[in-house]
């Protein structure tokens, strides 16, 4: 910036740089400035687009199940409930959370099965899952998802991502190709000890006298900060019946949620919490794996569920049971699974909540007969 | 560490880099972990207590720029770098104060616990809302990519001037010792040192003006004189922007304001002594911006009033006493 004032102060600037120098010095800033933006651009995961991402698991979950606006990208149909869950003090002494201090806090929840389509027609060996959201006095929350099969069917990201890819539907013929299948189990064999584990579980006869089991492990940490790995599971106080298989009711599509709806409505259902203690050796890191049968199993308190309500009236359809969502005393394990359902939960929670609305298959009228 | 009316003061030297360092690693949390599986966890349960840290750190930011004065801009900046650099201020303050509101607001609205850590835990700032979720989430990541711009503009326009047009910009900002305040010191054969205790006062006897050069950009400077004779309990009896008039009849003039002044305690019983005085009273005072770095203040010189009116002595000498403390307070190193 330069004048011709002759009364001007003599100038403090040095003189304007040229050729080379500016040169150099203009790259420089660009390196920086550039280089800064590239980080950025890279830890956004930009460069690396073959990485499984959050985004790109919930793809994959809307090529297995097809696109449904609106709905959950997993265990798409459901119902809400609600109720309480009333501790008996047990569980102090694992945990702090006040949630196992003894006394009554209320509960919200939903039952559904999984898969991404919402209007399926119930069958008895679709994973049925119950997630409960704790709230807990002092406004901390423990939301919870399990599924009535003993252990998962995968232990990484990676793998629900390539079972979600072989079990999609093949556009020619419109369904699953079973070589994509046998090709997923070849590279996955923690999965298919896994799937004969649950196959060998006997099936239910609905939601009410299923064993609901957390599958990841979580870490409890008590008064004195004496960490321990749990499972936890919510075994029926409803007695447990087989599935008939020559039962008539299945000719109704809705015939599962149907006949909760109808318990609910008759009486109150209760689930036992029942805490499975870890030991040192126990794998936390891995759900497709069993712990031995002989773990200390402790009944810290009881579920009661006695109101039923669809998703079209439910505040809880708005609620994502993220399972990291935890209070106090209770944290998550070293279980990769644990982080990728918190992240894809997350991305599905958002997907959903910007779209359009359909009505559930469980509309009120169902559940309110 | 003595503030110095070249830079910013220290708190707020101390908190800019204190939240510019927050701040960015925060934007890099924030897009790592949306795309991340494996640390989404771990990053999110830093991103939330680290936002509300922030939104705290905005809130004594804020108070604290209305309570200090800014250092002068330096004259290598031209008036749109000025309003652009103000502008982008008001933008970054703006951000971050959007930002962690936005991301309170959105957990508010998607029904999530606002966790902090421990037991402790935030009450929601909006009801739960599936729509208000989905826009806020939305508004959430759009602001922070621009942020993330504004940052970058920021720092390129920082690093141009520093490494090119080499003016020191940054001394303002500095937390470390920079070369001028060194060099007061050590180094007294510097040009810039030698340049700073130059009082920025020309005198020309023959026009009978006093010329000052102002360390503040020409906006700056008239309201700096307004409040400093105000400060001193001088009268500021008209204040005429001579541009503006000029720009009423369609002609264009340089940015030019004549502040005429004085206290009539003193200044009366001058023009009961000499009636003709009371042409040259009250005084005057003009600012005007030669060019974008040169902003000027003129007055009429006491010898010049003393020869006119056949005074005694001089008792205007104090009035440009009084300008040159004032010219002086922005120009020190």
């Amino acid at each position: 910036m330069s004048s011709s004032d002759p009364d001007r102060i003599p100038d403090t600037e040095p003189a304007p740089l040229r050729g080379a120098g500016l040169i150099l010095r203009l790259a420089l800033i660009g390196t920086v400035v550039g280089g800064i933006a590239g980080l950025f651009l890279y830890t956004g995961g930009w460069f690396s687009p073959h990485t499984l991402s959050p985004a790109k698991m919930i793809d994959a979950f809307e090529l297995a199940g097809g696109k449904h606006p609106g709905f959950r990208r997993n265990h798409a149909k459901g119902v809400c409930v609600s109720g309480y869950f009333e501790s008996n003090g047990q569980g102090v002494a694992w945990s702090k959370a006040m949630v196992f201090a003894p006394g009554r806090v209320p509960i919200v929840g939903r039952f559904a099965l999984a898969g991404g389509q919402p209007y399926q027609a119930d069958a008895a060996h679709t994973v049925r899952s119950m997630a409960l959201l704790f709230k807990l006095p002092d406004g901390e929350e423990w939301r919870t998802g399990m599924n009535n099969i003993p252990v998962f069917a995968v232990n990484s990201a990676q793998g629900f991502y390539d079972l979600l890819l072989a079990s999609a539907p093949d556009p020619a013929t419109d369904k699953p190709d079973p070589a994509k299948m046998t090709a997923f189990l070849e590279k996955h064999p923690e999965s298919a000890k896994a799937m004969q584990l649950i196959r060998s579980q006997p099936v239910s006869s609905g939601f009410a006298d299923s064993t609901y089991n957390s599958l990841n492990a979580f870490r409890f940490i008590n008064a004195k900060g004496m960490v321990t790995p749990v499972r936890w599971s919510m075994v029926p106080v409803q007695p447990f019946a087989p599935f008939d298989a020559a039962s008539p009711a299945q000719s109704d599509k809705n015939f599962l949620f149907d006949a909760l709806i109808a318990e609910i409505h008759n009486h109150p259902l209760q689930w036992h919490l029942i805490l499975t203690i870890g030991q040192p050796s126990d794998p936390t890191n891995d759900a497709t794996l069993p712990w031995p049968p002989d773990r200390q199993q402790v009944d810290v308190g009881t579920l009661t569920i006695d109101q039923i309500e669809s998703e079209d009236t439910s505040p809880v359809r708005d609620i994502n049971f993220d399972p990291l969502v935890l209070p106090n005393g209770i944290a998550g394990s070293d279980d990769p699974l644990l982080s990728a359902r918190s992240a894809a939960y997350s991305e599905s929670f958002t997907r959903r909540e910007g779209e359009h609305k359909d009505p559930s298959a469980i509309s009120s009228s169902e559940t309110g007969k | 560490m003595a503030n110095n009316p070249a830079q910013f003061a220290l708190l707020s030297r101390i908190l800019h880099w204190l939240m510019a360092a927050m701040l960015l690693t925060m934007l890099f949390i924030g897009v790592a972990m949306v795309a991340s599986l494996g640390n989404y966890h771990r990053l999110v349960a830093i991103h939330r207590p680290l936002g509300i840290l922030l939104l705290i750190l905005a809130a004594i930011r804020l108070v604290n720029r209305m309570c200090t004065t800014l250092p002068p801009f330096p004259p290598t900046m031209s008036p749109m770098e000025r309003r652009v650099a103000s502008a982008s201020e008001r933008l970054l303050y703006t951000l971050m104060f959007a930002l962690p509101l936005v991301g309170w607001g959105m957990l508010s609205a998607g029904h999530y616990p606002i966790v902090m850590f421990g037991p402790m835990h935030l009450p929601p700032i909006l009801p739960a809302s599936p729509t208000l979720y989905a826009v806020l989430r939305t508004t959430h990541t759009l602001l922070a990519y621009l942020l993330f711009l504004t940052f970058l503009a920021h720092l390129s326009a920082v690093v141009f001037h520093t490494l090119i047009i080499r003016d020191r910009l940054l001394d303002r900002m500095a937390l470390w010792p920079t070369h001028s305040r060194k060099s007061k010191i050590i180094d007294d054969k510097n040009p810039l040192t030698q340049q700073m205790e130059t009082p920025p006062m020309i005198t020309d006897p023959s026009s009978g003006i006093v010329k000052f050069t102002s360390p503040w950009p020409y906006r700056e400077t008239v309201e700096r004189i307004e409040a400093a004779l105000l400060a001193k309990k001088i009268k500021v009896f008209a204040n005429i922007d001579q541009s503006a008039e000029a720009a009423a009849v369609g002609l264009t003039l340089r940015p030019t304001t004549l502040i005429i002044f004085g206290d009539p305690s003193k200044g009366t019983p001058l023009m009961v002594e000499h009636p003709d005085l009371a042409l040259d009273l009250p005084l005057k005072a003009l600012v005007w911006e030669a060019s974008p770095s040169e902003v000027y203040v003129g007055l009429t010189s006491p010898e010049f009033l003393q020869n006119r009116y056949g005074l005694p002595s001089s008792p205007f000498v104090e009035v440009v006493r009084f300008f040159t403390v004032l010219t002086n307070s922005g120009a020190q190193p």
